[in-house]
């Protein structure tokens, strides 16, 4: 069977195996997706001011200071916490001396979740787990900060991230209840600016993040459009360090999650060493794949998204350190050598020419030789610094220094094209010997 | 807008819906590959179609709209899956660990799902629904020569990790 006749049956199974779904009732759907909302932002907004009376009420700080100064469990009825006979409390614990506990219950909007603490309550309806790994409720006031929700089943950790570094964590509760997701608190006490929760699985794999902006007004973490994500914040690199690498402004203004999908990765002890090419985000902004200001000069002005990709060194906090731009000729290969990255692009029917490339681990400075296509169009000139090797004795030693394939045989290199093999030794000399 | 255009209008989505519905949840089922997530991201994409259907019907394809959405929003998650990877845990992409749900051919979606998210979204363009490449480049706002490449690429990676004899391109 040849793969366009395997794909095609997988199609039409894929579209066998749905057919006959009965499309939901939209207007309930629309009505489940504007609860969701108000439950996931908006209501969040309330559950802040709610507590912002909590931190204003002489009377609740007197109540803290009675429970702190040793109220034991019973300090639960002072606070005058009831549990109406179908709810469920899947969690308690104890904030500045005062116990709170989270509750799940059944509302007219769907499943519900409650905290209380004190006299206050905050949560909401219809938590949107699945598909999103975590719901999540921020709530702080009296010097105080909570973060709850529901969590994905596959969730086995939750992390968040304070503006000054700090570091919170907690592992999912009550998922043997049946209530259909398992239930998470982290009660801070202090009142901390968080700036990120983020879910992960048992093997440490990230499931689910929210970033949170400083001082954001809980309305703007709404993605402002159904496409987006909530994690398209930022620039992905600063105009100097744009510059200094030789980045098109556009790119580098462009969030990490629009420039960057990362197709190939390889550490080092200086970083993660990664190909990328642009994400779909990226493809949005361009006009006929074109980024950057067409009236300046290929490759450093603009570029196209379809035919560009970079290598990047990635800091531990997944920064970009360096970036290496490589215009039409997207890298396909790499391999950490005790000098130099090495990498390169093999050429193919849809962007044909080649390319080898070798940047110093120590320096960072690179090399980039082009074996261009001639049979093909393409740039009609190419970055000034790179070595562009048509014939002669220079590119004859390029020649043969890459195997790709099963059985390919030399150096493996990590890619994402398959197997890609290298003769170090020779692409080495290659180098070395470029004039 | 009076109250019986409106009435139209919706009439209009309906029928639209009823007709794309099972379409675009196929797309999505072999992209994200879990039924259940699928079914929640092309519902989301059925709601913000609904949402601003008004603008919606008057493009030329509110099919090719609605798909745009759907198979971003079913990508997306690879992707920031990828990002926090290299990121926070400093490992090697492990997209396949996604589960699957579909009964079909696994092995196929699930090497496709390893795919670039824009390689995957043509690949799953083309087989599921047999679009010809003016039509996928439409859908995603794309040249059709970027699709060309796309298809190219990925058809190679899927013809080497599964074995298969790749065939001249006949798109």
């Amino acid at each position: 069977m040849s793969l366009d006749q395997r794909g095609r049956a997988a199609g039409a199974q894929a579209r066998t195996e749905v057919e006959g779904s009965e499309p939901p009732n939209i207007r309930s759907l629309v009505g489940q997706r504007n609860r969701r909302r108000r439950a996931g932002w908006a209501v969040a907004a309330v559950i802040v001011a709610g507590v912002g009376w909590l931190g204003t009420s002489k009377a609740d700080d007197d109540r803290a200071q009675l429970t702190v100064d040793g109220e034991d469990a019973t300090a639960a009825d002072d606070t005058k916490v009831t549990t109406a006979a179908d709810r469920t409390v899947v969690t308690t614990g104890e904030l500045a001396g005062n116990r709170w506990q989270l509750e799940v219950y059944d509302g007219a909007d769907g499943r519900c979740l409650e905290m209380r603490y004190l006299r206050g309550t905050a949560g909401g309806c219809g938590f949107g787990v699945p598909p999103r790994a975590l719901s999540f409720f921020r709530w702080g006031g009296a010097g105080q900060t909570a973060l709850f929700g529901a969590a994905r089943d596959d969730v086995a950790r939750i992390v968040a991230f304070d503006a000054d570094g700090g570091l919170f964590t907690t592992t999912p509760v009550g998922k043997d209840l049946g209530l259909g997701a398992a239930f998470y608190v982290l009660a801070l006490d202090a009142d901390r600016s968080i700036s990120r929760v983020v879910a992960y699985d048992e093997n440490h794999q990230v499931l689910d993040r929210f970033d949170i902006p400083p001082n954001a007004d809980l309305e703007d973490l709404r993605p402002a459009d159904p496409a987006a994500t909530a994690d398209d914040v930022g620039p992905s690199q600063l105009p100097e360090a744009a510059e200094r690498d030789g980045v098109v402004p556009e790119i580098a203004a462009m969030s990490l999650e629009d420039r960057v999908v990362v197709l190939a990765a390889a550490e080092a002890p200086e970083g993660t060493w990664v190909i990328s090419e642009p994400g779909p985000g990226a493809s949005n902004q361009a006009r006929d794949c074109v980024i950057g200001d067409q009236s300046g000069q290929w490759g450093q002005d603009w570029v196209c998204t379809a035919e560009y990709g970079e290598v990047l060194l990635l800091d531990d906090a997944g920064q970009i350190a360096r970036a290496y731009p490589m215009p039409s000729v997207p890298p396909s290969w790499i391999y950490v050598a005790d000098d130099a990255l090495y990498g390169g692009k093999v050429g193919d029917g849809g962007l044909p020419h080649n390319a080898f490339f070798r940047i110093d681990r120590v320096s960072g400075d690179i090399i980039v030789v082009v074996l261009p296509n001639e049979s093909e169009s393409g740039p009609t000139s190419w970055p000034t610094f790179w070595h562009v090797l048509r014939d002669g004795p220079d590119a004859e030693r390029f020649a043969g220094i890459i195997d790709i394939g099963p059985g390919a045989v030399g150096t493996q290199t990590t890619t994402w094209i398959g197997v890609v093999a290298v003769d170090l030794e020779r692409l080495r000399d290659a180098f070395a010997t470029l004039p | 807008m009076g109250g019986g255009e409106g009435t139209s209008a919706m009439a209009g989505f309906d029928a639209f819906f009823a007709r794309e519905y099972p379409r675009v949840l196929a797309l999505t089922t072999v992209l994200c590959g879990t039924r259940s997530v699928a079914e929640e991201l092309t519902q989301d994409a059925f709601v913000a179609a609904f949402r601003r259907w008004s603008t919606v019907a008057s493009y030329d394809e509110p099919g090719a709209w609605v798909r745009r959405v759907a198979v971003n929003l079913a990508t997306s998650t690879l992707r920031r899956r990828a990002r926090e990877l290299r990121a926070l845990t400093r490992l090697s992409m492990r997209r396949e660990t996604l589960p699957s749900g579909i009964d079909g051919d696994d092995e196929f979606w699930a090497v496709v799902r390893k795919l670039p998210a824009r390689q995957a979204q043509c690949i799953a363009l083309h087989y599921v629904e047999d679009r010809p490449v003016a039509a996928i480049a439409s859908t995603l706002q794309i040249s059709e020569s970027t699709v060309r490449v796309h298809l190219h690429v990925a058809r190679r990676f899927l013809a080497e990790q599964l074995g298969e004899q790749l065939e001249e391109d006949r798109t």
